[in-house]
């Protein structure tokens, strides 16, 4: 996983519940020595295992503490780093989504080591679209979700977002989001 | 044509004369008429020998063109390539796109992503450029935190090689002497006791200096209130007793907050300097020590006064140094000091030494008083 994603974690956990909780979730992830930069690639299991931690430590469900991941990762590390990136489609989040999967080829480029997941838009009419998101790694779409929700913030976008299906496709875990505008 | 202008949507279509008789779309957010060619672009490469005529331009067909809009507040430039069309032989077609360096210049000129060809490789310029700007980041974070290992390492090198020091001098000392007076004869053992309990008893303390030396790396402040006119009353009495001394005390304390500090630490620290005085007081000279304590609500400071023996000003600048005694009658450990000034560090205070030979010494602490989280 790359190491924006982990600073994500790191960073909402020393935010909202402090450096002491932070160390211990390291300890118990067995990766107290690790620095995560911006553009090193980590083992998806250190990703995993802060996840797992910190639900047990911090008492949270998994799923939960994953969608605050994802909305953090977009309100403080994406708008940090990413910001002009996210407006280059313009200032709207249904533009941006439809840009989404050009923007994961992309980053294959540059990273041909790491395995970005994949997504698939489909634009039912002018105000509903479905996000197809597919990957190799199991249990994220809450922090997709989570990355979602962070945008429709971002873009200051009125919109619903539901998960509307949730299965396997061709050895891919694969959610489908469906955002009316 | 809408082949063309989805391709390559920052395209010119020139004439004979090289006026500009269309332009891609995207090009028509930067150029907003026509015109003649050169009246809006000029040439940075091909630079020598190339004019603006039709046939110069095509002497230069096989040539990256790299072609600047003026007339802007920031000049943009495009990378490309001239070629004439198959179809249309009096015309000459301009295929390229703008070559940006950061992701701000998209915005700058009003683009979008969406402005450029899927298969441009301008945007993922930009992207890599932003992505070398993390890397640098990620480098001087990287550069900063093997410092930081450095400066500890350093640190702990230096403390080991004053402990090994200490262990094989001032450690195995006492137990060379406590080892030779036990094997005297039952008469003087018995005579000798007191000393060999004394000295067993200062080894002791040492190696209660060292464990809290260690403590202070690896345990992080734990901040509580501190009730400080309770604190010193006890260690005073303390050591009263264990110094079998009965010094007069004049404390004084202003109390504007309440004091939110790491009691751990607070306790050792204020150990150290009171023991200290007791310690060194003159008891020939009617000695008295005095405890100033002022509580701020931004800052706590402590100033401890004895009348003692005082300190020789050549060795005032190394009493905070590990294992250092001003004298080989000093009695103590050589630690405590060092671990004071270690934890006051680590709580991002001061402290301040002022000391004549046989008048008295002034230790001033300052620490800040933290606010509840």
């Amino acid at each position: 996983m790359h190491g924006v994603v982990n600073q994500a974690i790191e960073g909402l956990i020393i935010e909202r519940f402090g450096k002491d909780k932070w160390e211990e979730i390291l300890i118990a992830a067995n990766c107290q020595n690790s620095t995560f930069y911006n553009n090193q690639n980590y083992p998806d299991s250190t990703t995993y295992d802060l996840a797992i931690n910190a639900s047990k430590i911090l008492n949270i469900e998994l799923n939960d503490i994953l969608f605050e991941f994802g909305k953090y990762w977009v309100l403080t590390i994406a708008k940090q780093k990413y910001e002009v990136l996210l407006r280059s489609t313009g200032d709207d989040l249904f533009e941006f989504l439809i840009q989404l999967p050009n923007f994961h080829s992309r980053v294959m480029l540059y990273y041909p080591n790491i395995v970005p997941p994949e997504f698939k838009v489909k634009q039912l009419n002018n105000n509903t679209l479905h996000l197809h998101y597919y990957s190799k790694r199991p249990g994220l779409f809450p922090f997709v979700s989570g990355i979602l929700e962070g945008l429709k913030i971002f873009f200051d976008t009125h919109c619903t977002i539901k998960m509307i299906e949730s299965g396997e496709e061709k050895g891919y875990h694969k959610n489908v989001f469906e955002l009316v505008f | 044509m809408l082949t063309i202008k989805k391709l390559f949507p920052f395209f010119l279509r020139l004439d004979e004369s090289l006026h500009i008789i269309e332009r891609g779309p995207s090009m028509g957010k930067l150029l907003d008429d026509e015109g003649k060619f050169e009246d809006h672009f000029r040439f940075i490469r091909p630079n020598f020998g190339i004019d603006y005529t039709f046939n110069s331009i095509l002497d230069f067909s096989n040539q990256v063109f790299i072609i600047e809009l003026k007339n802007k507040p920031t000049p943009i430039r495009f990378k490309g390539q001239f070629i004439m069309h198959h179809e249309f032989e009096e015309e000459l077609w301009f295929c390229g796109s703008p070559w940006l360096i950061a992701m701000e210049n998209l915005h700058e000129n009003n683009l979008f992503v969406t402005d450029f060809a899927l298969h441009d490789t301008a945007i993922d310029t930009i992207l890599m450029m932003n992505q070398n700007l993390l890397s640098m980041e990620d480098s001087n974070k990287m550069i900063e935190d093997l410092r930081l290992k450095n400066e500890t390492l350093e640190k702990i090198n230096e403390r080991l090689d004053s402990i090994i020091y200490a262990i094989t001098h001032d450690f195995r000392a006492p137990l060379l002497a406590s080892i030779g007076l036990l094997q005297l004869t039952d008469e003087l053992v018995a005579e000798h006791l007191p000393d060999v309990l004394y000295t067993l008893k200062k080894l002791d303390q040492t190696i209660i200096n060292l464990n809290e030396l260690a403590k202070n790396d690896k345990v992080e402040p734990i901040l509580s209130t501190v009730n400080i006119q309770e604190l010193v009353n006890e260690i005073y009495k303390n050591y009263q007793i264990i110094f079998k001394t009965e010094i007069p005390l004049q404390f004084s304390i202003t109390e504007d907050a309440p004091l939110l500090s790491d009691n751990f630490r607070i306790r050792i620290i204020l150990s150290n300097l009171i023991s200290n005085a007791i310690k060194y007081s003159n008891l020939e000279k009617d000695p008295v020590i005095s405890i100033t304590v002022h509580i701020k609500p931004e800052e706590f400071t402590f100033e401890i006064s004895d009348t003692g023996e005082g300190i020789e000003p050549k060795n005032l600048k190394n009493i905070f140094k590990l294992f250092y005694r001003g004298s080989v009658k000093s009695e103590g450990s050589g630690i405590g000091l060092y671990v004071t000034k270690e934890m006051v560090q680590l709580l991002k205070g001061s402290i301040l030494v002022e000391s004549e030979k046989n008048i008295g010494t002034t230790f001033t602490l300052s620490l800040p008083n933290y606010k509840p989280v």
